[in-house]
Order: structure tokens, then C-alpha cells, then sequence
């Protein structure tokens, strides 16, 4: 390899790694409290909204019942906080343990059915969850939901109550389930995924437990979307069933589609997107719905893979430019060789 | 020879409709059967039957010996049984590489190399050029034979092959055909699911036709050219004799 090939190859992942410095610096440029709270939230979508693209993007599997078991999540954190007074490390594993056998529930049907009836299946668990949330009381609070705080809790060093530390912990979080999805991706079973998504009659034939493999790729999202749910129970410290409706589920499937499902980071992009430009319009509430809409509808038409898929498809712009440019040239040189050859 | 695959008094039903009744079949080791009939015959629900894709309604499949009725076809292909598909033949969204990658880790192999990739690929006589191509923009003859070259990784004992020649032109035809002497000549057996007599006939050793969902006749390629139930079966009763 030269020197040129490797500063290329290696550059991307400066970026990368430059832009997440940024990110997590965030609170030290002094944004405002609704700024800060805004990018949490951000990053919390951004963590579940990443199971989910690794699912849909990698698996091929669509799932509206992301957000029900992103509330299976918070509601194993709040639960174990109020009533046996664990801490947010103490019930972490629970909460990626519930999102886990929670996600792989989900994808029981998808043994039976396929496509559009799969995802309508989906939408049928997450509305029977959201309503088993709000009628069993005595252990979700019901409509009222449960308030829980993390008092003076702290973990790696971050105080959960302190809103700029509690950011930059998400952004760990994400930083660490970015790098577990990015090592899943290009193992062997990533390549299994991809190609279970592509033709899974062939991958079958190829001798592939299709079942067994699903299972294994909605128990990760599934876990995944736990852990969002903790972060974000701990983010807002009140729980009720009303966050966790399909709406919700509509909101991942957003972030994930407005970023782009097929790229790592496709899901934070999205997340990104998806918060911070209402904000950039500080129109009245109805008129910015109607413009975000708009806008929604305007980059799905242009780049139907997603906001990331603009940088492939300007680098392959400026490839096609480049190669042209030099063929025109190698013409010119061409023909002017001749001509002079000619008049020799 | 040793005997592979066979089936004894095998029935499919959908609903109504008997789409294999009663098949009785087998296929040797290193042997190339043929598998001919009319549209609507019962050869693609026999492959699928036989490969796991549909589970029987009667009867038994047998792989050396073993019943293996109703076996996945995950397990199938471990066992050696592999088989290609007329339509979805490749993962069409990977790159070539990526297609003949999936393959190689399905059969448990460690090397993931340029060399074993470029192998699988020129064994049925791809260029190595196409590797970075993604497989669902390649011709369809080509298409045909990533899809045999993905079946072959696992070096199975006996691979079915679905319509292989089906809206190939005349090269990829031709390559085709040469992937059948070499399976034969590897000791690979096949059962070949064909319209195009011209080009599977010479590569058969045996030939076995069906309609109805039953078979009508057995034989070498001269035998069931010849054969008037088969005949009947193609053109009508007036070509029978």
C-alpha cells in the first residue's frame, strides 16, 4: 500500500473520529439547557434508532414494535428503581436482558410470515404491549406513569442528574454500540445477514438456520432499543405509556429511513435531522410541522438511500467529472501527437 | 454406484390438486439425471420436496439410506444436497465477491482469500473481472452461473439444478454445459430440471420424465426420446408411436 492510498483509506475515520470529539465536547462550547436536552434526546433516538437500522438495514427485517420494547426497557429501569431501589448500572443489564428476549418475541411471527404481513404482525404486538402497559397498574403506574431520579448517582464519573454529563454518557453509549454494530457488520455473520436479507430461499439452500439467525439479529436490536430505554427513562425520569406508542416506533423508523438504514452511522444522522431542523425553522408549531413535513418529503424524492447516501453519490459525481477531465486531455494529447506527426 | 438421493411413493397436495402422486426415484453417486416433462408436470415441487423447500404430503426421501422427509434445507446442504434456484439464483444487492464470500462461510472454510474466491469463480468459468460487480446487475447467463458457483462452494455430493440453460445465450449455454462435464468428471452427481433437450440430453446419463406429477419414463437419452408415453406426454397421442 503507499502513503496516498493509506492517508485516503484512513482519513474517513479521522473524520469520523473527529466529529464524534466534537459531539462529545458539545456541552463544553456552552449550548443552552434546551439545546443540550434536545441533543440527549438526540443521541438516546440515535442508540435505539441504530438496533434498528442494523435490523432493517443489515437483516432486512422492518419492525413497527421498535418503540414497545424501547419502553420494555425504560419501564425494567423504572420498575427496578422504584420498587427494589436498584441503580442505573444494577439495572442496565436487566434492561438489555428484557429488550433482548422482548425483541426476539417479535420476531416469532416473522418464522411464519413474510414482507408487509410481518410488519403489520409488528404493529399488532407493539399496540398489545402499549395497552399492556397501561392497564396492568400495579406495576406500571398505568396512565399516570412512574417518576423515578437518579439522585446523586454517578457512572464512569458522570453524574446521571447533571444534564451536560448525562449528554456526554449517552454519547458513550453510543460510541459503544456504534463499535459493537460496526464489528457485527463486517464479520462473517454480517455477511450471512446481508445475504439472508438479499434472497433468503437461497441462503437457506445455502445452508443457513434462517430462523435461528433472525432470532439472533432481533434479540440485538432488541437489547439495543433496552438500552436506548434506559437512557432515555433516565433522561426525562417520568414513564408512561403515551412514549411509547406506535408513533414512536414511526419516529425510529423515520430517523433510521431519513439517515440512511444501510450505513453505521445512517441512524444518528437521521436522529439529527430528525430534532434539530424543526428547531432551525422557529416557525409557529403547526407551520413547522407542515414545512418539517415538506422537507421530509423533499429528501426522501432526492436521496431516497438516505442523507449519508449524498456523500457516495457526490464522490462518484466527482470520480465521473475526473475521469472525464482526463480522457478530454488524453484526447487532446492525442491529437495533437497526430497532428504533429503529421506535419513532420 | 452408490445410491444418493431417492424417493419412495412421494406425494405432494395443494389442496385439491395433486401435484405429485406416488414418485418413485433415485440418483446415483457421480450420475447426471435429467429431469424432463411438460409446464405443470411436478418437477419444480418434486425439487422442492426433495431439497426441504415443501414438506411432503405422502411417502418418504431418502439421502444414503437415511429418511430425511421434512429435513430444512439448511440441513440438506450440510448433508451434501444443494440446489440451485430458476428465478433468485444469487444474492442480487452483494457484490460478486460478496455472493462467493457467503458461500465459503457457509461451508465452515477459514480462507476468505482472493485466490479460493477467484477459484469458485473460474471453476464455472467466470472472469474474475466481475468481482466488484454487485451479481444482480450481471447478465442473466452469468447470473446462472454465480448461482451454480455458490452451490458448488460446498462441495456438495449431488446438486439439483433448476432450468440452468433457461434465457442463457449461446456462450453461457456453452459454459454451462462445460460445468456439467466437470461435475461429472469430478464425480459431482446432478439432477438437471430442463425445457431444452438439445443441450441437457447430451450431458445426461439418464433421463427421467414426468407428467402429471407422476413419472411416465426412465431411460438413457436415446431410450426416453423414443419413449411413447413421454412422446405422448409432448406432442399428443398422434406422435405417441
Amino acid at each position: 500500500m503507499n502513503g496516498n492510498s493509506a492517508v485516503q483509506r484512513f482519513l474517513p475515520h479521522l473524520g469520523v473520529l473527529l466529529v464524534g470529539v466534537i459531539i462529545f465536547l458539545l456541552p463544553n462550547i456552552g449550548p443552552t439547557g434546551k439545546v443540550l436536552s434536545l441533543a440527549t434526546t438526540t443521541v438516546i433516538f440515535a442508540v435505539g434508532g441504530a438496533g434498528l437500522g442494523f435490523l432493517w438495514g443489515q437483516a432486512g427485517q422492518l419492525t413497527l414494535a421498535h418503540a414497545a420494547v424501547f419502553g420494555l426497557g425504560a419501564y425494567t429501569a423504572a420498575i427496578c428503581g422504584k420498587m427494589l431501589g436498584t441503580t442505573f448500572v444494577e439495572a442496565l443489564p436487566l434492561s438489555i436482558l428484557v429488550g433482548a428476549i422482548s425483541g426476539g418475541l417479535v420476531a416469532l411471527p416473522s418464522l411464519r410470515t413474510k414482507g408487509h404481513y410481518f410488519v403489520i404482525l409488528t404493529f399488532a404486538i407493539g399496540e398489545v404491549l402499549a395497552v399492556i402497559e397501561q392497564r396492568w397498574d400495579s406495576l406500571t403506574g398505568g396512565a399516570n406513569g412512574i417518576l423515578i431520579t437518579a439522585g446523586r448517582q454517578t457512572v464512569l464519573g458522570f453524574t446521571l442528574m447533571r444534564r451536560a454529563e448525562y449528554y456526554q454518557l449517552t454519547v458513550i453509549f453510543l460510541t459503544v454500540v456504534s463499535l459493537l454494530l460496526l464489528i457485527l457488520t463486517r464479520s462473517r455473520w454480517g455477511t450471512i445477514l446481508r445475504g439472508m436479507r438479499e434472497n433468503a430461499d437461497l441462503a437457506a439452500s445455502l445452508g443457513v438456520n434462517i430462523a435461528k439467525q433472525r432470532l439472533i439479529a432481533f434479540a440485538i436490536a432488541g437489547a439495543i432499543a433496552g438500552l436506548a430505554g434506559q437512557l432515555y427513562v433516565y433522561q426525562v425520569q417520568f414513564i408512561a405509556p403515551s412514549s411509547f406508542t406506535t408513533q414512536t416506533s414511526i419516529m425510529f423508523l423515520l430517523v433510521t429511513l431519513l439517515g440512511g438504514k444501510a450505513y453505521l452511522f445512517g441512524p444518528a444522522v437521521g436522529a439529527l435531522a430528525y430534532f434539530f431542523l424543526p428547531e432551525l425553522f422557529g416557525l409557529p408549531p403547526i407551520t413547522n410541522q407542515i414545512a418539517f413535513g415538506a422537507l421530509l418529503v423533499l429528501m426522501i424524492l432526492l436521496a431516497p438511500e438516505g442523507l449519508l447516501s449524498v456523500i457516495g453519490r457526490t464522490r462518484r459525481f466527482f470520480s465521473r467529472m475526473r475521469t472525464r477531465s482526463r480522457m478530454t486531455h488524453e484526447l487532446e494529447a492525442r491529437e495533437a501527437a497526430a497532428e504533429k506527426g503529421g506535419q513532420s | 454406484m452408490t445410491q444418493l438421493l431417492s424417493t419412495s411413493k412421494l406425494g405432494k397436495n395443494f389442496g385439491g390438486n395433486r401435484a405429485l402422486n406416488g414418485v418413485d426415484f433415485r440418483a446415483d453417486a457421480g450420475e447426471i439425471v435429467g429431469l424432463i416433462g411438460p409446464n405443470g408436470s411436478g418437477k419444480t415441487t418434486f425439487f422442492n420436496c426433495v431439497t426441504g423447500f415443501l414438506t411432503p404430503s405422502a411417502g418418504r426421501v431418502s439421502w444414503r439410506g437415511a429418511d430425511v422427509t421434512g429435513s430444512t434445507p439448511g440441513k440438506l446442504a450440510k448433508l451434501g444436497l444443494v440446489r440451485t434456484f430458476q428465478e433468485k439464483m444469487v444474492f442480487p444487492g452483494l457484490s460478486v465477491r460478496e455472493n462467493v464470500r457467503f458461500a465459503i462461510i457457509q461451508h465452515g472454510e477459514r480462507d476468505l482469500s482472493e485466490e479460493r474466491i477467484r477459484g469458485a469463480l473460474t471453476y464455472v468459468g467466470l472472469t474474475t473481472d466481475i468481482m466488484d460487480h454487485k451479481a444482480g446487475d450481471l447478465p442473466w447467463g452469468q447470473c446462472r452461473l454465480l448461482g451454480i458457483a455458490l452451490a458448488l462452494v460446498l462441495k456438495p455430493a449431488l446438486i439439483l439444478l433448476d432450468e440452468p440453460f433457461a434465457g442463457t445465450n449461446r456462450l453461457a449455454a456453452h459454459q454451462v454445459t462445460q460445468v456439467l462435464f466437470k461435475l461429472k468428471a469430478d464425480g459431482i452427481g446432478a439432477i438437471i430440471v430442463e425445457h431444452e433437450m438439445s443441450l441437457l440430453l447430451p450431458a445426461c446419463d439418464r433421463v427421467v420424465a414426468f407428467a402429471s406429477g407422476q413419472v411416465i419414463g426412465e431411460g438413457t437419452p436415446a431410450e426416453i426420446i423414443h419413449n411413447p408415453a413421454v412422446r405422448e406426454a409432448y406432442f399428443g397421442a398422434d406422435h405417441a408411436a
